[in-house]
C-alpha cells in the first residue's frame, strides 16, 4: 500500500516576487534597444577612442605648464586617503553607537527580573517605538547620497574639507549603523546568557558576550566600507573638493586624457593597495573563529 | 544544625510552561548546602528546565523557587544579581565566547562583580592578582597551558575545562551542571566527573548535575534525583536506587506506574 504523502505546492509569494524582479530586469535591457538611438553624441565615437588610445600613454607632464603633475598627484591622493580615513574614523564612532543602541539584543529583558508597570510599558511600547524611530532617523541619513550632503553643506559653508569629511561620514555612520545593528542581532546570545547566569550586569554582557562574537563581522564589513569611502572621497572631486576626482574633472575638462589616465592609474593602485591590506586583515580576525 | 541556615535550594510546587507545553509540573525539592546531587531521566524530563530555575536565569508560571532561603520572585535587580554570583551553571553548549583567549573566558566568571569597567578592564588589561587567580584555577583542571590560547582552538573536552574554571573563578557557593559531558568521550566524562566531585569533597560547594551516564552519577552523587516527563520520579541517596527503579525511569514505551 502507498503511505499518504502531503501534497503541498513549494512556490511561495516569495517566488513569485523574484520571479516579478526577474522579468523587470529582462524588460529594462529590452527597453534598451529602444533607446540606443540616442546613445551617441556627435563625434562621441571619435572622442571614445582618443580617449582609450591614452589609456596606453599615461603621462607625468602637464600639458598646461610643462612641470611635472606628480607633486599634484601626490597631493590629490594623499587628501582622497585623508578625506577617505577621517569620515570613516567619525562613521565608525557614530555608526557603532548608532547600531548598539538600534540592537534588540543591547536591550533584552531579563525574564526573572520583577515586571514592574513600568519595566512593563518600557518594553512592550516603547522599545518597539525607540528601534522604529532609531532606523528611521538611519534610513533617512543614508537615503541621501553623499554628493548631496556634499552639495549642501558646500552651499551653506563653502569648500572646506571638513564639509567634505561630514558629508561623507554622516551616510556612511547610518549605514555603518544599521548593518552593525544587523551583525549585533545575528550574534549567538549563548554567551551572553551564561554571563546574565552569573550575575553579569546589562553594559558588561554586551561588551564581553555579544560584542567579541560580533567583532569579526563588524570588522570585516568595515574594511569592505573603507573601499567605498576612498572612491567616494575622489568622486567628492567632482563637487569641487580638492580630492583625485577634481584632478580627474580638470585635466577631462582640456581634453588632456593622457593625465587623465594617470590620475585614474593612481587611484586604481590606491584601491588595490586598499584591497591587499584589508584582505590580509580579515584573514587574520577569520582565524579567530 | 537544622532549617534554613543548611538550604541551598528549596522548590515548593514548580510548575514551569513554556506556551502548551508542560515543562516541570508541580515539583518541590530541597537541596542542602554541601549536597553532591545527580540529575537523571530521559531527554525533555525537564532537567535544564529545572537547573534553570534553580540558577535564577527562569521564573516558574507557578510555585516559588528559595535560593539561600531568598525567595528569586521577590528580588530587585541588584539582589538578583547577587544571587546569581553565588551560583555558577555550566551549560551544555558551555557558552564560551570562542572570539576570546581562554584566559577572557575564565575571567568573564566574575562579571557579576563588576559594571562596565571591569568588563573594560578583563577584555585590555587584566589586574595581575585575578591572572594568578585564573591560573589557578586551570590547575585544577589541569589545563593551564592554554591559558592565552583562542578558545575557538580547544577540543571540546577541553572548552568543558575552560567552562568549569570559569566557574571556579566566580567561586560560587554553588554550581549547577547541565550535562556538562554530553560532548565528550567517555575517559574525558570521567575525568570531568572527578573533578566536580573533588571541588565538592574540598571546598563544600554544592553541586546539582544533570547526567545521562547513569554509571558516572552512581559513583559520584551521593543522592539521586530521577525526573520523568517534567516530574519528580523518585529522589533518594545513591545506593538506594535499584535498577529496576532505573530501568522504569528510562522505559518510554512502559506505562508509568
Amino acid at each position: 500500500m502507498i503511505p499518504s504523502v502531503a501534497i503541498r505546492r513549494t512556490w511561495g509569494p516569495t517566488s513569485t516576487f523574484l520571479l516579478a524582479l526577474g522579468l523587470a530586469t529582462f524588460l529594462a535591457l529590452w527597453q534598451l534597444d529602444f533607446l540606443g538611438g540616442s546613445f551617441s553624441a556627435p563625434g562621441g565615437l571619435s572622442e571614445f577612442r582618443r580617449f582609450f588610445a591614452a589609456a596606453l600613454r599615461p603621462t607625468m607632464t602637464s600639458a598646461n605648464t610643462g612641470t611635472s603633475i606628480l607633486p599634484d598627484l601626490r597631493e590629490a591622493l594623499g587628501t582622497t586617503v585623508f578625506v577617505a580615513f577621517a569620515a570613516m574614523g567619525l562613521a565608525l564612532v557614530v555608526g557603532f553607537v548608532f547600531g548598539c543602541l538600534a540592537s534588540e539584543s543591547l536591550w533584552e529583558r531579563d525574564p526573572v527580573v520583577m515586571e514592574t508597570a513600568v519595566g512593563r510599558v518600557a518594553q512592550r511600547a516603547l522599545l518597539p517605538t525607540w528601534l522604529v524611530a532609531i532606523r528611521a532617523v538611519m534610513a533617512f541619513l543614508r537615503s541621501i547620497h553623499e554628493i548631496f550632503w556634499a552639495l549642501l553643506f558646500t552651499a551653506l559653508f563653502g569648500l572646506s574639507l571638513v564639509c567634505g569629511i561630514l558629508a561623507l561620514a554622516i551616510p556612511y555612520a547610518a549605514t555603518l549603523g544599521r548593518i552593525y545593528a544587523e551583525i549585533i542581532d545575528e550574534t549567538p546570545r549563548d554567551a551572553a546568557r551564561a554571563i546574565r547566569g552569573a550575575g553579569g550586569g546589562r553594559a558588561a554582557t554586551f561588551l564581553v558576550g555579544l560584542l567579541p562574537r560580533a567583532a569579526g563581522s563588524i570588522l570585516s564589513y568595515s574594511f569592505y566600507r573603507f573601499d567605498c569611502a576612498l572612491r567616494s572621497s575622489s568622486i567628492l572631486g567632482f563637487v569641487g573638493f580638492t580630492t583625485i576626482g577634481l584632478n580627474i574633472r580638470t585635466a577631462a575638462n582640456y581634453d588632456h586624457y593622457q593625465e587623465v589616465w594617470t590620475y585614474l592609474y593612481a587611484l586604481f593602485a590606491l584601491l588595490v593597495a586598499t584591497e591587499v591590506l584589508s584582505g590580509a586583515l580579515r584573514r587574520r580576525i577569520a582565524a579567530w573563529r | 544544625m537544622t532549617g534554613t541556615d543548611r538550604e541551598a535550594f528549596r522548590l515548593e510546587g514548580v510548575t514551569k510552561r513554556f506556551g502548551d507545553f508542560v515543562a516541570l509540573s508541580d515539583v518541590s525539592l530541597r537541596v542542602d548546602r554541601g549536597e553532591m546531587i545527580g540529575l537523571i531521566g530521559p531527554s525533555g524530563a525537564g532537567k535544564t528546565t529545572l537547573l534553570r530555575i534553580l540558577a535564577g536565569m527562569l521564573q516558574p508560571s507557578e510555585g516559588r523557587t528559595l535560593v539561600g532561603g531568598h525567595m528569586v520572585a521577590k528580588l530587585s535587580r541588584l539582589e538578583l544579581r547577587a544571587v546569581r554570583r553565588a551560583t555558577g551553571f555550566i551549560h551544555q553548549s558551555l557558552d564560551l565566547v570562542p572570539e576570546l583567549r581562554v584566559v577572557s573566558n575564565v575571567l568573564a566568571g566574575r562579571l557579576g562583580f563588576g559594571g562596565l569597567w571591569e568588563a573594560l578592564r578583563l577584555l585590555t588589561w587584566p589586574r595581575r592578582d585575578d591572572l594568578v587567580e585564573v591560573h589557578r584555577c586551570l590547575e585544577r583542571v589541569a589545563l593551564t597551558e592554554k591559558m592565552y590560547e583562542r578558545s575557538s582552538k580547544l577540543s571540546g573536552g577541553q572548552a568543558q575545562r575552560v567552562a568549569i574554571a570559569r566557574v571556579l573563578f566566580q567561586d560560587p557557593t554553588a554550581i549547577l551542571a547541565d550535562e556538562p559531558v554530553s560532548a565528550v568521550d567517555p575517559a574525558r566524562a570521567r575525568d570531568l566527573l572527578e573533578i566536580l566531585a573533588r571541588i565538592n569533597a574540598e571546598t563544600g560547594k554544592t553541586i546539582v548535575v544533570s547526567l545521562h551516564a547513569i554509571d558516572l552519577a552512581r559513583r559520584h552523587c551521593g543522592r539521586l534525583i530521577g525526573m520523568r516527563e517534567g516530574r519528580i520520579f523518585f529522589d533518594r541517596k545513591a545506593e538506594e536506587v535499584t535498577d529496576a527503579e532505573l530501568d522504569r525511569l528510562y522505559d518510554l514505551g512502559g506505562a508509568v506506574t
